[in-house]
């Protein structure tokens, strides 16, 4: 039985005018929590399979701009523990085929 | 009466809700007809009758998200960030108008935290209170009645929790469970536009603990409900109101908003008009967002007023010659400079405002309550500055009666005259307007309305995000853990 392909995540950065808590710090503790089940790309580069829009605050400015569905999870602070974003990605994935 | 529409209407909903007010020691039986009341009604009628004036419409009205209708904007949820920059500019518009306070942001920032907040207790609870207030808000953007935020409690001994103080009246609270409603007793001080409003939002004072569940509570009661009572409190100057127009300064529109103290002597409350009621742990939170909503309010507002202390001075410069020195005008120039100071801080608190969970939309608050904190400074500073630009005049300005009495009135006319062609009259009236809006009770207003600085301090530590700050302090030091 073959491993499971990782699942492609498009990874978006707020502008961070002044957030409040390490945007990068937070994304480099969700990696590693993903490991090889996650494979990160850019929303530019399309096809992915869900998305994470990682805000530093919660005015969340890029709401306005990105047209993003349900594929995308928003986090706006960093509470979330690592593990949970993974899992909750990797839900999305599996919902979008 | 279904629906409040113009000032007259809003007059006459005022006579005929009879409640109970009074006013130095004697029961006043029409609010409307009482010189001590006329002006803060006349401040909070502009509210109505902004939103009739096609030139002011966009601001002063909005579309319900819960019904479509065309509501005053005094009772809308904010749906968007464009809503938010809406109030700071209708403030700021109303405030031109009246060059007081108009009273009715209150009961509308008691209003938006409540539907955030019974949202959230909701989605914890799975209590009934958030459709119970959508029910009530309904009622009140259809009916476009004034509703008073009762937030401050008096609160007996500051270093005793609401359970133990030897009062507990001190803190509003539930004095009766019954199967229809609650049974409440206690009291809301400082409570602006009380006797001109049509229903009070009572809201907790503070943080609760656990142990506290009478204490929190929220629910709306009508202030002509039996056991509520109101005693109207004193302001700067109050008796010239019984015996002059001009020595008011401000005839039409009065001094700040008109507060009174408000008891509620075991007030029954039924059920459809609980919104909270135990729930401890979201008493900290409804206070926040109401402390957050009415202190982005102020660069609005006060930033209003400002701007017409600014004309104030202006003018009195003119009407006594002094306008053409550098250092009138740089006293005027740095006077606009923190009205407008005031003003950037609501609209981008408004600015950086996000969505709730309720779908309600927020003040960033470190921002809100910087606003706040400004105006605990600037607005004396400009009080300050128009005192010197107006110069000791404002101090020693002989009575109105002075300046009409058959024998010295002369005097007055002559002594008191400034440049060529402008009236004495006129000169005392804008030295009047400004002595009104710059002195004792205009300016306890700023420092204390909407939270005092020391509660301004505390939202510095809870969201001035101190570890990122020492985190870029390190960085370009160079400092390694």
């Amino acid at each position: 039985m073959g491993r499971r392909p990782a699942l492609r995540v498009a990874l978006k950065y707020c502008g961070g005018c002044d957030p409040a808590y390490d945007r990068v710090e937070y994304f480099q503790a969700i990696a590693r929590a993903a490991g090889g089940r996650i494979a990160w790309t850019t929303l530019e580069a399309g096809q992915h399979q869900a998305a994470l829009v990682i805000c530093g605050c919660a005015r969340a400015c890029l709401a306005e701009e990105l047209p993003l569905g349900p594929e995308a999870l928003w986090l706006k602070d960093d509470q979330l523990p690592p593990a949970e974003v993974v899992a909750r990605l990797l839900k999305k994935g599996k919902q979008n085929g | 009466m279904d629906r409040i529409v113009t000032k007259e209407d809003y007059i006459q909903s005022l006579k005929d809700q009879k409640h109970l007010v009074y006013y130095a020691g004697e029961k006043v039986e029409d609010v409307t007809a009482h010189p001590a009341f006329q002006p803060h009604i006349n401040c909070a009628a502009m509210t109505y009758e902004m939103a009739l004036r096609p030139e002011f419409e966009d601001l002063a009205t909005a579309t319900s998200h819960l019904t479509g209708q065309k509501i005053n904007r005094f009772t809308h949820i904010h749906q968007s960030v464009e809503d938010l920059i809406k109030k700071v500019q209708l403030l700021r518009a109303i405030a031109h108008e009246t060059g007081s306070c108009f009273q009715r942001c209150v009961g509308w920032d008691a209003l938006n935290a409540t539907y955030m907040t019974t949202y959230e207790i909701d989605q914890k609870h799975s209590t009934d209170y958030h459709q119970r207030f959508v029910d009530y808000l309904k009622y009140i953007q259809a009916s476009n009645k004034m509703v008073v935020g009762g937030m401050t409690d008096t609160k007996g001994d500051r270093s005793l929790p609401p359970g133990q103080q030897p009062d507990p009246d001190v803190f509003t609270h539930v004095k009766e469970r019954r199967a229809d409603g609650i049974v409440i007793r206690g009291n809301k001080a400082h409570q602006t536009g009380g006797v001109n409003s049509h229903e009070i939002l009572i809201m907790p004072t503070q943080a609760m603990r656990p142990e506290d569940k009478d204490f929190s509570l929220v629910c709306a009661v009508p202030l002509s409900a039996p056991g509520v009572v109101q005693i109207f409190g004193r302001q700067t100057n109050d008796e010239r109101r019984l015996s002059s127009e001009i020595d008011i300064g401000n005839p039409r529109f009065g001094l700040v908003g008109g507060e009174s103290l408000i008891i509620f002597e075991d007030v029954f409350v039924p059920n459809e008009r609980v919104f909270m009621c135990g729930e401890t742990e979201f008493s900290g939170i409804l206070v926040e967002r109401f402390a957050t909503l009415h202190r982005q309010n102020y660069g609005g507002c006060k930033g209003g007023v400002s701007d017409v202390i600014v004309g104030a001075c202006a003018l009195a410069a003119e009407m006594q010659g002094t306008a053409g020195a550098g250092h009138i005008k740089e006293k005027l120039a740095e006077m606009m400079h923190l009205t407008e100071t005031l003003y950037s801080g609501s609209i981008s608190c408004s600015a950086m405002g996000a969505k709730t969970a309720s779908g309600a939309f927020y003040p960033d608050p470190l921002l809100a309550n910087c606003t706040k904190h400004n105006v605990t400074r600037h607005v004396y500073e400009i009080a300050r500055l128009a005192h010197d630009v107006a110069g000791g005049i404002l101090a020693t300005m002989p009575f109105e009666k002075d300046l009409r009495h058959p024998q010295i009135g002369k005097y007055v006319e002559k002594y008191l005259a400034g440049v060529q062609g402008v009236s004495t009259e006129n000169r005392i009236r804008i030295l009047r307007l400004i002595e009104n809006m710059t002195g004792g009770t205009a300016l306890v207003e700023s420092m204390h309305g909407a939270g005092s600085p020391q509660t301004q301090k505390v939202m510095y530590g809870r969201y001035g995000k101190l570890d990122m700050k020492k985190k870029m302090a390190k960085a370009l030091a160079g400092v390694r853990d």
